[in-house]
């Protein structure tokens, strides 16, 4: 992790209108994310920790504030920009995996290569390097529907990976595993950041927060608590004896 | 049973909750169906229903053919129908006819009765009975004999008001107002020939016929029809009408060398003309009805998508993949016969349409009506068309897979490809059965322009055609020859008519007219090999009305009467077959038939012109002046800016001439010429309109595919655009599956349309089947179609908010 900055949110609201009612998801968020940094964002659901990734990924836009990722303001980008961005820099890890059925798994990492239009050597070296990176190059030429589901977030992972994106967003990324593929998983965003990744990934379970560097909790759409490695861990202890105690 | 009624009422439930989709399946199965129906009942009507005569199956008619060019010239001369008769065992009984026509002089206005001269032989022959009075007799059927004639049931209802004392009522016929005795009236729907228009009355032949008829072989201007024995084909009949024809020729070889009868059914004589034309068009509405199955059979795909979970449960509640398929069949059986009632009240009022759009020479089209076969047809079809397209889809959707359900809806991949590939060929099909009919529809196109675009030789713009029948106060040759040349006067003198001509038969008119000839000073031409030369006879100034050029010698002359030396003007082509590198102006040919033969003096030489068929290549012609061979009967063609404004000063100037000369038809020749390409114009017409009918349907077919591809790819839409994808790279997506599809359906329409457009051979000209130009013209119309058809639900996807798309998967 180095100190050099690479996301800057400023007095960031997003509001929703739908009919005659407004609904405040963010509210005058302020968040800092270094380059190399492994963050959580962590809440109860509906607490807004979806939509700030949504916005971080470019997939949304504010209400108000400003949002500079790699020291380029995003807010005033036009859609293609913002496409061009989101292909180059952002790397997507979705709890539903989002593989697309009719592409294999080759095809799959290699899409977000295509929209770049790398030519064919240099999309099939990257292709192969991010799915060895995920121990999946020997399911190359499957469907994700002949995956299980570890191994289809696994192949999300390396899609993500392959286009070395500036940051990673991961959104609930066990949410659909069980708990051995979630671990598995998570080992590997842990291994990607040790390899130097920025990774952000939003997560309700406590269990996983422990991985970041760094844990945001979000209420109401606000910040409400910011965390540091060790007190996630203790958090987690606490939380994990607060756990058993319910249990017994 | 219990199980059928069921479903059934499990069926009617089930698409009264989807609506929408029911309303498009049914209207897209309705105009195809009704579409369907609509040509049938003409099908039917014309081609199927047996022609209504007790004898219909065992009549034929007898024709000749000339061997020496294999065209079919058709009649016959007296001798060698009675020689036919008695040659041929296979014959039970032989009869000339030939058509006629008398004015009516019993009302206000002269009217013309289209009648049919038939031999006493003739109508037992077709087993017809009279409703009313009796047949001729034999002793009816002799020179000499009384006036008779049978009056036809429209006839009898509309002049007579049915009035039963019909029976032995006087009718004044002909100029002359000739007695003739009603002896009897013909059964409703009874018309013979069954491909004309209309036969008010039928007369004995006998007593019409010449003596010079009767014995005289080269006098060929009768039709014939006889009755074949029980248990003869006509087949077998042809085969004896061959060996007879070989023994007249050996025994009357000036007449008879190289002519060949041949028999052929009465009803394939009757309809033989118009069974392609018909017959493409039903070939074509096929076409669109497939096209049609085509796309609600993607509409079932996607509806059964979307009750892949209803299916599930029920196949995990033990439905049997047979049980499932039949339910879903009964639905779409269903689904097929609500669109084929609207079919059938839609070809109700379409058959109307296609009635008075046709031409009104298509033999039966009084005939053309909803019966019970067409209603068995259109319910038969319906059942076949739900089990078409139902099948497929029930296959489809009955082949679940419940783990592989479960997988694909929670893991967010994409539904399985085997549907997506069933509608994807059903796109492609789409595609290709629309190409195949604009192929058709494109190459009768560019026959008809090229038709169009024929140069008959003649000019046919504001030209008016009077036709005029001296009547009978007009006795003899010379009157005749006086009253025409009188009436050539009074008609050049109306105002505004540019110029004056008469003709005995116009060019395209259908008519014939046949002479030999010999060249004096040559040796005659060997025995039976003789040509028979196409002639015309017209009066002077008609080459010049007409626009065809005299490149040399004269016109016909006024001069050119009765009394004077023979004349002729022949055409190019007569001087290229029988001249070639001669001067031909001065010589004489010796024309008639028989003894009647007389010597006419070359005098001039013109164009060439189209006279049989526009499509026909310049061939040897002659004209002679009427007033040398004395016609009763002349066409004027009179030339005027606005010919139609002159119809009333023509008719007055007849009626100066003489207040009781009827006139028989007046027209402009561009309606004729617009008559002669009606019935090619019907199906081209009509072949048009099914093409777009069908090239619609696939562009609907196109729309609602990619539109439910965009739906159905949404989550995957949204995925890409998270990803990097800009919304051009969507709209090429999009757009991009949809050139796949049509452009593998253009290629297989190509191939299809290639070797599919081979059977409409005789009806084009001027352009081959599978003609590259036409089926490039077409792609690119299909493309372009296609184009535009994917064009929305591309904007569509390319607006897909990828938050959305994503966070609703």
């Amino acid at each position: 992790m180095t100190n050099e900055s690479l996301i800057q949110i400023q007095a960031l609201s997003k509001v929703f209108y739908t009919d005659e009612l407004e609904t405040h998801a963010l509210t005058n968020l302020h968040l800092d994310v270094r380059k190399g940094e492994y963050l959580s964002i962590a809440g109860p659901s509906g607490c807004g920790k979806s939509t700030l990734l949504s916005i971080l990924g470019l997939l949304d836009t504010p209400t108000s504030g400003s949002y500079r990722l790699a020291g380029t303001a995003i807010e005033s980008l036009a859609p293609a920009e913002r496409a061009r961005i989101r292909n180059k820099e952002i790397g997507f890890i979705f709890q539903a995996f989002n593989l697309i059925g009719d592409l294999t798994v080759a095809e799959n990492v290699e899409l977000p290569l295509m929209y770049r239009k790398l030519d064919n050597a240099d999309r099939k070296r990257r292709v192969e390097a991010a799915l060895e990176r995920v121990g999946m190059a020997h399911r190359m030429k499957h469907y994700p529907a002949q995956l299980s589901g570890g191994q289809q977030q696994r192949v999300a992972v390396a899609r993500a990976l392959a286009g070395e994106p500036a940051i990673l967003l991961a959104d609930e990324p066990t949410g659909n595993l069980d708990s051995k593929n979630g671990e598995a998983v998570m080992d590997l965003l842990r291994e990607l950041h040790r390899g130097g990744a920025t990774i952000i990934m939003v997560t309700h379970d406590p269990r996983f927060t422990r991985y970041a560097d760094r844990a945001v909790h979000l209420f109401d759409g606000r910040i409400v608590e910011e965390t540091r490695e060790r007190e996630a861990e203790e958090k987690l202890h606490e939380s994990g004896f607060a756990l058993a105690e319910a249990a017994s | 049973m219990t199980q059928l009624l069921h479903d059934f009422r499990y069926a009617v439930r089930s698409l009264a909750k989807a609506r929408g989709f029911a309303a498009v399946a049914i209207l897209t199965l309705a105009v195809a169906l009704g579409a369907n129906t609509a040509i049938f009942t003409l099908v039917n009507a014309i081609l199927l229903r047996p022609l209504p005569y007790g004898n219909a199956d065992r009549v034929i008619k007898a024709w000749s053919l000339d061997l020496k060019d294999g065209s079919k010239v058709g009649q016959l001369s007296y001798p060698n129908i009675v020689d036919l008769g008695k040659r041929m065992k296979s014959v039970e009984a032989i009869s000339a006819y030939s058509g006629s026509g008398s004015f009516f002089m019993d009302g206000e206005e002269p009217e013309l009765f289209e009648g049919t001269d038939i031999e006493a032989a003739g109508l037992p022959i077709l087993g017809v009975k009279p409703a009313l009075g009796r047949l001729f007799t034999a002793a009816e059927d002799r020179k000499g004999a009384e006036n008779v004639l049978l009056i036809s049931d429209e006839l009898w209802h509309r002049r007579f008001n049915a009035q039963k004392n019909i029976i032995g009522r006087t009718l004044h016929l002909g100029t002359a107002r000739k007695p003739w005795t009603v002896i009897g009236v013909m059964p409703p729907g009874f018309r013979f020939p069954a491909d004309r228009e209309k036969v008010d009355y039928y007369s004995p032949l006998g007593p019409t016929l010449s003596d010079q008829d009767r014995s005289e072989r080269n006098s060929v201007w009768l039709d014939t029809i006889a009755l074949m024995r029980k248990g003869t084909t006509v087949a077998a009949a042809d085969k004896e009408a061959e060996f007879v024809s070989q023994q007249l020729a050996k025994q009357y070889p000036d007449s008879n060398t190289g002519v060949r009868f041949l028999m052929q059914s009465i009803h394939d004589a009757v309809v033989g003309d118009v069974q392609p034309a018909l017959l493409t068009l039903f070939g074509a509405v096929a076409v669109v009805l497939l096209i049609g199955c085509a796309n609600v059979a993607n509409l079932l795909l996607a509806r059964a998508a979307a009750r892949h979970k209803e299916i599930s449960i029920r196949s995990a509640l033990g439905a049997s993949r047979g049980t499932i398929v039949r339910q879903l069949l009964v639905e779409s059986v269903l689904l097929a016969l609500i669109a084929g009632a609207c079919g059938l009240l839609l070809a109700a009022w379409g058959v109307d349409a296609l009635v008075a759009l046709a031409p009104h020479d298509i033999p039966r089209l009084d005939n053309v009506a909803l019966d019970g076969r067409v209603l068995l047809f259109t319910f038969t079809l319906s059942i076949l068309t739900g089990v078409i397209f139902g099948l497929a889809p029930a296959l489809s959707a009955s082949k679940t897979d419940l783990t592989e359900a479960l997988k694909e809806g929670s893991r967010g991949s994409t539904e399985g490809r085997r549907r997506n590939r069933i509608r994807n060929v059903l796109v492609t099909v789409a595609v290709a059965l629309s190409l195949v009919l604009l192929s058709g529809a494109g190459l009768l196109l560019r026959t008809f322009m090229g038709l169009v675009g024929i140069d008959p030789g003649f000019n046919y713009k504001n030209v008016a055609v009077l036709r005029v029948p001296a009547r009978a106060a007009y006795k003899d040759d010379a009157q005749v020859a006086d009253f025409h040349r009188r009436l050539h006067r009074e008609l050049a003198a109306v105002p505004g008519a540019k110029s004056v001509g008469g003709v005995t038969v116009l060019p395209l008119s259908g008519g014939q007219l046949i002479y030999s000839f010999e060249i004096v000073g040559r040796p005659p031409f060997p025995r039976g090999e003789g040509p028979s030369i196409t002639t015309s006879e017209v009066t002077p100034n008609f080459f010049q009305t007409m626009g065809i050029p005299l490149l040399r010698g004269r016109d016909i002359a006024p001069t050119d009467t009765l009394t004077s030396p023979g004349v002729v003007v022949v055409n190019e082509a007569f001087v290229k077959e029988f001249f070639p590198g001669e001067n031909p102006i001065g010589r004489k040919l010796a024309i008639g038939n028989g003894d009647d033969i007389k010597e006419n003096e070359i005098v001039g030489i013109a164009g060439n012109v189209k006279f049989l068929k526009l499509t026909e290549e310049p061939m040897p012609m002659f004209y002679l002046p009427v007033a040398q061979t004395v016609r009763r009967s002349v066409s004027y063609v009179i030339r005027a800016d606005n010919p139609e404004a002159l119809f009333p000063a023509l008719r007055n100037a007849v009626r100066r001439l003489d207040r009781q000369q009827p006139i028989l038809s007046l027209m402009t020749l561009e309606q004729m010429r617009g008559e002669m390409l009606a019935e090619r114009k019907f199906t081209l017409v009509l072949l048009i309109g099914l093409a777009a009918l069908a090239l619609v349907l696939a562009a609907v077919g196109i729309y609602s595919i990619m539109s439910y591809t965009v739906t159905q790819r949404t989550s995957e839409i949204g995925i890409r655009m998270a990803l990097g994808a800009e919304a051009r790279d969507i709209f090429r997506l999009v757009v991009g599956q949809a050139v796949k599809l049509v452009g593998i359906g253009l290629v297989v329409g190509v191939i299809v349309a290639v070797l599919g457009t081979r059977l409409m051979g005789s009806l084009l000209y001027g352009v081959e089947p599978g003609d590259p130009i036409t089926l490039a013209a077409i792609c690119i119309v299909i493309a372009a179609v296609a184009l535009i058809a994917s064009w929305i639900p591309a904007r569509r996807a390319a607006r897909v908010d990828p938050l959305v798309a994503i966070r609703y998967t």
